[in-house]
């Protein structure tokens, strides 16, 4: 046997387990050690101060903490607002444009190309250019309300700010489930809906009896995967208000970014990463038995 | 005679909620090339106007000369690149191994893969920037390219495990028999055959990388390794903030995007489809 075809031979038997190990060393060193460490450091008191770390062990301290402070409670239901007024906005704006797409027939890539583009954007560009657009003195949109309304702070009012964050959010949101809800509408076969006309069904009783049963499964890993995406989002509330006005707009994922990287409190933060780390898990959890189920293997 | 039938208006209403979604798509981005060539002393008049009365490039010149653009880009280009490259690679032998090789508990490695996407970064960020620092990564390509291999690679390796999959096992059998090893099986008959499976994994590797920003702010300080999205939010910090600069910034960080749409959006959307793993 050659040196040659003996490195072959290795190759050809280990190639499986190499590539496959080598992936899941990769992801196990980048996600799963950082994880665990996430965890063991919400058993301490650790705070760096100027290149100096003071660290000691305190048990549950950090939960307890976490469970009685106000802020805590305020942003995770601020947090759970944003989660769902995204999702429940743009579900329905993009299942309505899922819809339409689905019935025109021509120029579809057209529109189809153009639809997709906040997708596509870099996050950071959304999040800038709609605080451009909502910007109070200046802002294309105030500027479109001029008849109807006098200037509206849209990101400095307290009351009215987590509304333009949801808008903005929605805005980003609406490409992804769009373009799932239109792969779901175009696996039901057209002779279903010949059928039901034949019967006297209408476009609302199609609608109800033959689109949405057979879309159920698709739209219930649609909303889960898309509110784990939603609730883990910074970068959007990052770019817009930084949590502001008086934190009217400050979730989990900006008051873990405060502590850990502006106040350095990496003991409290990890307690707190660790609550959404939890969260995040039980309901991609459940996304994936869901999905296990669906791809039936 | 003025007869519009109900037919013909159903069949109108689908364009018409398109073009809205098409609308309020295209006037932000409008909006935002408008105000990159408008001068100062045009973005601050009230009301605004559409189109600039003395529209100018300037701005994309000085993001260049006053602020170190053209690194972020250099920066951008070589992470986003390096982290494709070893991605696609490797998610491809990945998912190749997972729908070739039978073995027990595959099933399990598949969702396990799957599920590491799912973890928060935000909720990882502190650990990424201790361990980053204690191995003296922290401002360095290489820790936002082992990041974005992360991030990444779960994705990649189902969209090449779908692909794999739909390609019959009997065209490895035949390359075996004319003499193939594994590698040569993949080279010459397995990887021309799954080509759209790789461009779309690689369209999406780059654009993902390149439009991240969490990691990058927090994994980056200084121009020699910041990449274009830190870049862009930088104006933000500004006493007061230049508009037209940060939107000339923001269409300089927008081209990779709307090159790939215009060119490859078949397999961006089979992409976003295959996946439904992007945050």
């Amino acid at each position: 046997m050659t040196f040659r075809s003996k490195i072959s031979g290795f190759i050809d038997t280990y190639f499986e387990v190499f590539s496959i190990s080598l992936t899941l060393a990769v992801l196990f060193s980048v996600v799963f050690i950082p994880a665990v460490y996430v965890i063991y450091s919400s058993f301490f008191k650790k705070i760096l101060s100027y290149g100096q770390t003071e660290e000691f062990f305190i048990g549950l301290s950090n939960y307890f903490r976490l469970f009685s402070d106000p802020y805590f409670w305020k942003f995770l239901s601020q947090n759970l607002i944003y989660t769902m007024g995204s999702l429940v906005v743009s579900f329905f704006l993009a299942f309505a444009c899922a819809l339409a797409l689905n019935k025109i027939t021509s120029f579809k890539g057209f529109f189809r190309g153009i639809i997709i583009l906040p997708w596509v954007f870099p996050p950071v560009v959304a999040a800038l250019l709609w605080r451009w657009l909502f910007n109070d003195s200046y802002g294309l949109i105030n500027a479109l309300l001029r008849p109807v309304t006098s200037p509206v702070l849209w990101l400095g009012n307290v009351k009215i700010a987590m509304f333009s964050v949801i808008i903005t959010d929605a805005w980003t949101r609406i490409p992804f489930m769009m373009i799932f809800l239109l792969a779901g509408l175009q696996t039901i076969p057209n002779d279903l809906y010949e059928a039901a006309e034949m019967d006297g069904a209408n476009i609302f009783t199609c609608f109800r009896y033959i689109t949405l049963p057979l879309l159920k499964s698709t739209i219930v890993l649609l909303l889960l995967i898309t509110s784990i995406f939603i609730f883990r989002t910074y970068v959007i509330i990052g770019g817009l208000t930084k949590g502001g006005p008086a934190q009217a707009t400050e979730t989990l994922t900006t008051y873990i970014f405060r502590l850990t990287m502006e106040y350095w409190d990496i003991g409290y933060g990890s307690a707190l990463s660790t609550f959404v780390l939890i969260f995040i898990l039980a309901l991609g959890f459940l996304y994936l038995r869901i999905f296990y189920k669906g791809e039936g293997f | 005679m003025f007869y519009i039938s109900k037919k013909s208006i159903f069949r109108i209403i689908p364009y018409l909620i398109v073009l809205f979604f098409a609308t309020i798509t295209i006037v932000p981005i409008f909006w935002v090339f408008s105000t990159s060539i408008k001068p100062m002393s045009e973005i601050r008049t009230w009301p605004p106007y559409w189109i600039p009365k003395h529209p100018q490039f300037i701005s994309y010149v000085r993001i260049f000369t006053t602020r170190p653009f053209l690194q972020y880009t250099a920066n951008s280009v070589i992470v986003a690149s390096v982290s494709t490259a070893i991605c696609v690679l490797l998610g491809l032998f990945t998912g190749y191994s997972l729908s070739r090789k039978k073995f027990k508990g595959k099933t399990a490695i598949a969702l396990l893969i799957l599920a590491t996407r799912l973890f928060p970064p935000i909720a990882l960020i502190s650990p990424w920037y201790g361990l980053a620092s204690k191995f003296n990564l922290i401002n360095t390509h290489l820790v936002l390219i082992i990041a974005y291999i992360y991030m990444n690679l779960p994705f990649v390796v189902w969209i090449m495990l779908g692909f794999f999959d739909r390609i019959p096992r009997e065209i490895d059998d035949a390359g075996k028999i004319d003499g193939c090893n594994k590698l040569s099986l993949l080279r010459y008959i397995l990887i021309p055959l799954a080509g759209p499976g790789i461009a779309t994994a690689s369209i999406f590797t780059f654009l993902l990388s390149w439009n991240e920003y969490l990691l990058a702010a927090v994994l980056t300080v200084s121009p020699s390794a910041k990449t274009i999205p830190v870049g862009v939010m930088e104006f933000i910090s500004d006493e007061f903030i230049v508009w037209n600069q940060l939107c000339s910034a923001s269409i300089m960080a927008s081209i990779p995007a709307v090159v790939f749409v215009l060119l490859f959006q078949q397999y961006i959307v089979k992409g976003l489809t295959a996946g439904a793993v992007k945050g």
